[in-house]
């Protein structure tokens, strides 16, 4: 499995469908995770799988698709998208019954066959949106 | 002394600016995500999510009826629907 497969199946099988376990055999032990999203840094196999599913709690039929993939060297890149149903608390708000699409970036520094660093950002401000939780349009006065 | 314009200070004041709007927003029925440049009028809700997606935003009320329908069982009105509905049975 090269580069683009393995960061492919990370966010389709494990964030895309809860196959959590798949972490174990893709990302290294050591592995440090950036999503500006998140409070701290996503730590080794474990910490994907948490964060993985703290999104899925969110939004349960959580389903993303990889839109494009490509690779240079140690490195892969991902475009995705998410499209999932509010169902759960997120960033401590709670069920809207929303459904949100946004879309997302992730590299992956790969080591040895596995995932050794990513990083990833994606609209969040578009997802506080499409729930909610903040203003579409603001005109100043 | 003022160093900035009168104009220049109305135009400061006028300015507007956009939020960022995002490219799909849910549908007030259903809660589905649309696309904003297919306009909702292409989007038809399913009926099991609207459903879903009402029963959602009614949570509140839903959790709280078990306790407001005892006490109204309880009070005088309640009391007497009960003992027509039995009469009428």
């Amino acid at each position: 499995m090269n580069a683009k497969e393995t960061s492919t199946r990370i966010i389709e099988e494990i964030f895309g469908a809860g196959k959590y376990d798949l972490a174990d055999e893709l990302i290294a032990a050591d592995a440090i995770g950036h999503d500006a999203a998140l409070p701290e840094p996503i730590k080794g196999p474990e910490g994907l799988k948490e964060a993985a599913r703290s999104y899925r709690e969110a939004f349960p039929d959580l389903k993303i698709t990889v839109d494009m993939a490509i690779a240079d060297g140690d490195h892969a890149a991902i475009r995705w998208t998410a499209r999932g149903t509010h169902k759960g608390d997120l960033f401590g708000i709670a069920a809207t019954g929303k459904q949100a699409t946004v879309t997302g970036i992730t590299i992956d520094r790969y080591d040895g066959g596995r995932v050794v660093e990513s990083w990833t950002n994606w609209d969040t401000l578009g997802l506080l949106q499409q729930i909610g939780a903040v203003p579409s349009a603001m005109q100043a006065v | 002394m003022k160093c900035v314009s009168e104009s220049a200070e109305r135009a400061q004041t006028n300015m507007s600016f956009a939020f960022p709007t995002p490219d799909h927003m849910p549908c007030p029925s259903c809660g589905a995500s649309v696309a904003i440049a297919d306009d909702f009028g292409a989007h038809v809700c399913e009926d099991d999510r609207r459903v879903e997606y009402r029963l959602i935003e009614l949570r509140a009320e839903i959790d709280r009826f078990p306790d407001e329908l005892s006490a109204w069982l309880g009070s005088p009105h309640g009391r007497f629907a009960q003992w027509l509905a039995e009469r009428e049975r």
